[in-house]
């Protein structure tokens, strides 16, 4: 039962991870569900879905097709849509009632590949297990597996990969403010106009010298691309610091060595209490921030934060990944854990509003709203605000202290 | 790593021979058995006749901390045994339990940990619904071996079974590479498997001549292999065993 929610939403699932990364490469999506779901995953999960004309199709599975597992009527249907549609590639991608009655994803893809010459992935999520970053991530990696070409064959100088961001955790004024720096600075971002990516960073992904990663999904493909196409990362984002953020990627490029970007070297933890008893403050009588969310986000506020003189814990709600225990504290993988966090002595909470609620009313703390689409969706979207910048930071402290 | 499906009517065998073809092979290789039936008694006779925990069991039981130590037992030869397990009769559902038992697995990194050089699915009657078609998807099995006797009824499974595989033709799955005629004595039995085998371009691995050592070796929870290696069941098995892998390796009859 730990896995209920009571209080919280249920977080976005793989599915909508996998929409989101292919939502601006050019390929036609087949959810497969029945039609009403679909509305639910193109309008609440993914912001930039509803109203656009991206090719989102649902493929209208309805009860007899499941008894009888009627999959040439599906693959009629898709075959069609993509005769009118000529997409670049087509994804099917899962939900709960095909993975029970065991629809085949990647069986059903090659028949379709087979029959229409058009490169097709199957995708069997069903917003169980994991979270959105699981489905990004999955979404990258067999879509790059199975298109990327070979036009060069070693990397273009000044070119960089930002992987795995979306806005489901990554608002578009921290992306376009990102990219925007990597611009000023002469680097050339593989990106469409209004997008969070292209299909030129999955056809050619050798080309990049580096790759970037600004949460965790990009964290963990970064790691795999690294593995695959020898390119090296930085993880992580500036609060304020943005020139020394742009050093290190320039570092990271003539090292060769990936690394996770922070200011201060390793934050000090508020965790890191000396004899790993209660947490009434930290040992140094510094302030103490828990920051929950997205890990390697999280860690870019620790290291602004840090600066401000906090010592920070930062836990990840959407999962693990492989290697982040260089920047994240832990994973609270249920809404008991995220209530019992937020009942912990912290001078200061970072995280969705929909967390921040939950805090005991006339607790002694501070506060800062830092709006997750994946967690509250539309609810909150219109409250984001410029995470990268110093300022905004300053002025939420000052006006947190005000409202403490 | 060549990974081997059995198929075949309820009840026509299965399970025997793949257990034979268990401890035969384990001789040569390392071997893991993978039973996909509700029943779980698919590796019985590797096991000294014990049932062992099955992966969907020990789900139940453990929820998330269920771990490979739980779900594999070492049988007869080192056989490396595992039962997917499945619902109550009656209740619930067997496709999507063999489903589930199949993700746990590779969710634990079964192949990898064990890294067995011969896995066999012996499968649960005809492919009645997705669950049943799981062990032949792209990503398990690569080669399907269908168990037959001559009777009617058997050989009309083997037609439902081979129709299945070839509906998926274009989906990557597993190819039927032939059949193994495992006997019960009826009239004209050879002719009838045979016609069969020519009118499927399928040819007939091997025949397992029917024997009480069968009987005698359930009884004592063994395979004939381990039981009676001298027989010349045991050979059969064997050769069997011989031939299957070479087709696998890609020699032998290829349909």
């Amino acid at each position: 039962m730990k896995r209920v929610c009571l209080y919280l939403p249920p977080f976005s699932g793989d599915y909508s991870g996998v929409c989101s990364a292919l939502f601006d490469l050019g390929g036609m999506i087949c959810i497969h569900d029945a039609a009403g779901c679909t509305g639910n995953y193109t309008h609440f999960d993914e912001p930039r879905w509803y109203g656009s004309d991206s090719r989102v199709f649902c493929t209208g599975l309805r009860k007899l097709d499941a008894v009888l597992g009627d999959d040439e009527h599906i693959i009629r249907r898709i075959i069609s849509a993509a005769g009118q549609t000529n997409p670049r590639f087509i994804a099917i991608v899962g939900s709960p009632v095909p993975n029970v009655i065991g629809f085949d994803f990647k069986g059903v893809a090659r028949a379709i590949t087979k029959r229409t010459g058009i490169p097709c992935f199957g995708f069997a999520t069903a917003g169980i297990r994991g979270s959105y970053k699981d489905g990004i991530v999955m979404a990258v990696r067999d879509v790059t597996e199975g298109l990327a070409g070979t036009r060069a064959t070693s990397s273009v100088p000044g070119v960089v990969n930002i992987l795995g961001a979306s806005p489901l955790d990554t608002a578009p004024e921290i992306f376009d403010a990102l990219v925007g720096a990597l611009r000023a600075d002469g680097f050339d971002v593989r990106r469409k106009t209004n997008s969070y990516g292209s299909l030129d960073q999955i056809l050619y992904p050798q080309e990049a010298e580096i790759s970037l990663a600004f949460n965790q999904a990009g964290f963990e493909l970064a790691r795999l691309f690294e593995a695959r196409y020898g390119t090296p990362y930085l993880a992580g984002f500036p609060v304020g610091a943005t020139e020394a953020w742009l050093s290190s990627i320039r570092e990271v490029i003539r090292s060769g060595k990936s690394r996770v970007f922070r200011t201060r070297g390793a934050a000090k933890g508020a965790r890191d209490q000396p004899d790993g008893g209660e947490k009434t403050g930290s040992p140094d009588g510094m302030p103490r921030a828990c920051i929950i969310g997205d890990g390697l986000a999280g860690s870019a506020f620790a290291d602004f934060l840090s600066r401000r003189g906090y010592a920070c814990d930062v836990y990840t709600i959407f999962g693990t990944s492989a290697g982040m225990q260089e920047f994240c504290d832990g994973y609270l993988h249920h809404e008991d854990a995220i209530l019992e966090k937020i009942s912990e002595p912290y001078d200061l909470f970072v995280a969705d509003p929909l967390i921040l609620e939950r805090i005991r009313a006339g607790r002694a703390c501070r506060k800062i709203s830092a709006p997750v689409h994946a967690v509250s969706s539309r609810a909150h979207m219109h409250e984001s605000w410029q995470m990268t910048s110093e300022a905004e930071w300053d002025r939420r402290l000052n006006t947190a202290a005000a409202d403490k | 790593m060549i990974r081997i499906a059995i198929y075949g009517k309820g009840g026509i065998g299965k399970s025997t021979t793949t257990s034979n073809l268990a401890a035969a092979l384990a001789t040569r290789f390392r071997v893991m058995q993978i039973g996909c039936d509700p029943k779980a008694d698919s590796t019985r006779d590797l096991m000294g006749g014990k049932r062992t925990t099955t992966v969907l069991g020990a789900i139940r039981e453990k929820g998330d901390d269920v771990c490979l130590e739980d779900l594999v037992s070492v049988g007869e030869n080192g056989v490396l045994c595992v039962e997917s397990g499945g619902p109550t009769p009656g209740i619930g559902c067997a496709g999507l339990g063999i489903i589930s038992a199949f993700q746990k697995l590779e969710e634990l990194g079964a192949f990898d940990v064990y890294r067995p050089d011969v896995v066999l699915y012996d499968v649960l009657g005809d492919v009645v619904c997705g669950g049943f078609a799981m062990p032949i998807r792209d990503g398990y099995a690569e080669h399907i071996f269908i168990v037959t006797s001559g009777e009617m009824m058997s050989l009309f499974a083997a037609d439902n079974i081979c129709r299945a595989v070839e509906n998926f033709a274009d989906r990557g799955y597993a190819r039927v590479r032939g059949l193994i005629l495992n006997a019960r004595n009826v009239d004209n039995e050879r002719e009838l498997t045979e016609r069969f085998a020519r009118e499927h371009n399928l040819p007939i691995i091997h025949m397992i001549p029917r024997s009480e050592l069968v009987q005698e070796a359930e009884d004592a929870g063994r395979t004939v292999v381990g039981m009676f290696p001298d027989s010349s069941l045991a050979a059969a098995y064997r050769d069997l065993a011989d031939q299957m892998i070479q087709i696998a390796q890609g020699g032998g009859d290829q349909p």
